[in-house]
């Protein structure tokens, strides 16, 4: 396998089907990668006896017609996903111990089709953070390392363990999950391809809950193609979540044509915000002449109430929040804080949260308390819905007007130090999602492609969004932006032991 | 808009998390600032503008309708808990 480096999903899935790789080889392959890839931190549970097992059986299965589409393929998903029997706790040490009984829909879905469970991903804790470093587990490092900086880099967040896995090549491809970006920023910050589908085109069922209004799960790979590919079999109708939309799933990878002629791409002005770095600037200028070369039509935009789509999720996420966690209580699962004689109830709901929780989390549930409470409801929360329907509204007139796509830098910076923000007002941190949550709160499809490096060669993303259940259109475009853009590189391998 | 100590202590008890005076100083100065970026939202008139529907995009509309199913999984419904006893989570006694 002398280009293991470069091994993709849509060619691991050739090579197999020919018979010129056994998925036990290429498990094997990947789980000693994985385990002398420690410094990384971006494994939290390897699963290789499971993963040698399923390899097993599909080098079996192989040749039968009964073989999934995934067949024989080592992925690995974000520890927020339900994984029936092994432990899953959102990294956060109020999930200590949790094992859930059941599988979430989207990974079922996965192994139904013969994909390889290689393990759980590191995370921020409950998918509240943009940097990784509110995970119990400590951060995953970004496998990327600026040249004149000796400090780890954040993989980005909350998915930042799954961007990681997918860049250093621990896995051909993984889940996460995409509540305000986290999808899309961590695969910017580390040169891969995240997509985060419609709000409904995937099942929620089994998926740890942060902001039931605006999270999705989605793939994030190291092509547009594997995007394709893991997208179409993660979505579809699911009975048990009522907010999975019936909606027909598109053969996405057959969508993967490039040809763009014609079509509309939208550029945001307000986007263009007034300290964006000058690459970044570069960047989407660059993208925007390529898709102008590949004959696509590029329209001058305006999404008027962009500036108000931070303030509108940092309240609306944080009171879906607050109500979500509040069934972590010490009593049904998880960890429980330990009484002094004559304490009670309310002791044992308060002791278990105040040490179970981090304090991102504290926070978030903190101000979900307070913009839900009386007196500060319709000031708030209610006023926040208001302008999520304005933001809704400000996507829907452009895509109304023929626009096929909207292209953005995916992020304001390129990956930050560890810890350089940590210290600093969590407003600050929250400054990362500029770009992504907007996307959430109108619960449109959008897609990060690494285009190009900075100065100091680490990844930058562009950020293409779609109108509702448009993944097969912005995954078009994107796969030829990729093509274009020609983004070859790889982060030398510093992290092996 | 300023959290006081006072305020972050009340949330505190609504939201069921313990808080020693130097979370409550923290959370005070960083809450004051979140609320503070809160507020921009007051730019914006929206005395026309109807609360956003159940759903943020269209494509919902055809659910099918829920079908009940008996769970009968207690055992592994318990399986999780802290403490159980005869098939009850088991707490601090509640009512004197």
């Amino acid at each position: 396998m002398s280009d293991f480096e470069t091994l993709t999903i849509s060619k691991a899935r050739d090579l197999l089907l020919k018979g010129d790789l056994s998925a036990v080889k290429l498990t094997e392959r990947y789980i000693e990668r994985i385990e002398s890839s420690q410094k990384l931190n971006a494994f939290c549970l390897i699963t290789a006896e499971i993963a040698l097992n399923q390899a097993r059986f599909c080098d079996k299965l192989m040749r039968s017609s009964e073989k999934g589409k995934l067949c024989g393929i080592p992925l690995a998903v974000k520890d927020i996903f339900c994984t029936k029997s092994l432990p899953t706790q959102a990294a956060s040490k109020i999930l200590e111990g949790f094992v859930p009984p059941y599988e979430s829909t989207v990974t079922a879905k996965l192994w139904k089709e013969n994909a390889i469970l290689l393990g759980k991903l590191n995370m921020d804790e409950f998918a509240m953070g943009s940097s990784n470093e509110t995970s119990v587990y400590g951060p995953a490092i970004n496998p990327w390392q600026g040249s004149d900086t000796e400090l780890p880099l954040s993989p980005g967040g909350s998915s930042g363990g799954s961007a990681a896995a997918v860049a250093a090549n621990l896995c051909l491809g993984a889940l996460g999950t995409d509540t305000g970006g986290s999808i899309r920023q961590p695969a910017a910050f580390n040169g891969v391809v995240g997509i985060k589908p419609t709000y409904g085109r995937c099942s929620r069922w089994g998926i740890i809950a942060f902001a039931s209004s605006l999270d999705q799960a989605g793939p994030i790979t190291k092509t547009v193609r594997d995007s394709a590919i893991l997208l179409e079999i993660i979505s579809g109708h699911d009975s048990k979540d009522s907010t999975s939309a019936v909606q027909k799933v598109p053969n996405f990878e057959s969508a993967l044509i490039g040809d763009i002629r014609g079509k509309k791409i939208g550029i945001p002005a307000e986007y263009r915000i007034d300290d964006t770095p000058p690459e970044i600037i570069k960047l989407w200028e660059t993208g925007i002449r390529q898709l102008k070369d590949s004959g696509a039509k590029i329209v001058e935009i305006s999404l008027p109430h962009t500036k108000y789509s931070l303030p509108t999720y940092y309240v609306l996420a944080p009171a879906e929040a607050s109500s979500n966690l509040a069934r972590y209580d010490g009593v049904k699962y998880g960890y429980r804080g330990k009484l002094r004689a004559g304490e009670g109830i309310n002791e044992l709901y308060k002791r278990t949260r105040s040490e179970g929780f981090g304090d991102e989390v504290k926070r978030r549930i903190m101000v979900g308390t307070y913009v839900l409470s009386a007196g500060f409801y319709e000031a708030y929360y209610q006023k926040a819905l208001k302008v999520r329907n304005l933001i809704r509204k400000d996507f829907e007139n452009v895509f109304s007007q023929g626009i096929n796509a909207i292209l953005t830098p995916t992020t304001p910076s390129p990956a930050f130090p560890l810890s350089s923000k940590s210290n600093k007002s969590p407003v600050e941190m929250y400054l990362n999602d500029i770009f992504t949550v907007p996307v959430n709160l109108a619960g449109l499809p959008a897609i990060s492609i690494p285009t190009g490096t900075t100065d100091k060669g680490l990844p930058l993303g562009l950020q293409l969004i779609g109108p509702a259940w448009g993944e097969a259109e912005i995954l078009d475009i994107a796969f030829r932006l990729e093509k274009e853009s020609n983004f070859k590189e790889l982060p030398t391998n510093w992290w092996a032991i | 808009m300023s959290i006081d100590s006072d305020l972050v202590s009340r949330i505190g008890d609504l939201a069921k998390i313990e808080l020693s005076k130097k979370d409550v100083t923290m959370f005070s100065k960083q809450l004051s600032e979140i609320v503070d970026l809160m507020n921009q939202l007051e730019e914006v008139d929206t005395s026309e503008v109807p609360d956003l529907d159940t759903y943020p995009v269209m494509g919902h509309e055809n659910r099918p309708e829920d079908i009940a199913r008996d769970g009968d999984c207690i055992d592994l419904i318990l399986k999780n808990a802290p403490e159980h006893k005869e098939g009850f989570f088991t707490v601090k006694k509640v009512i004197e």
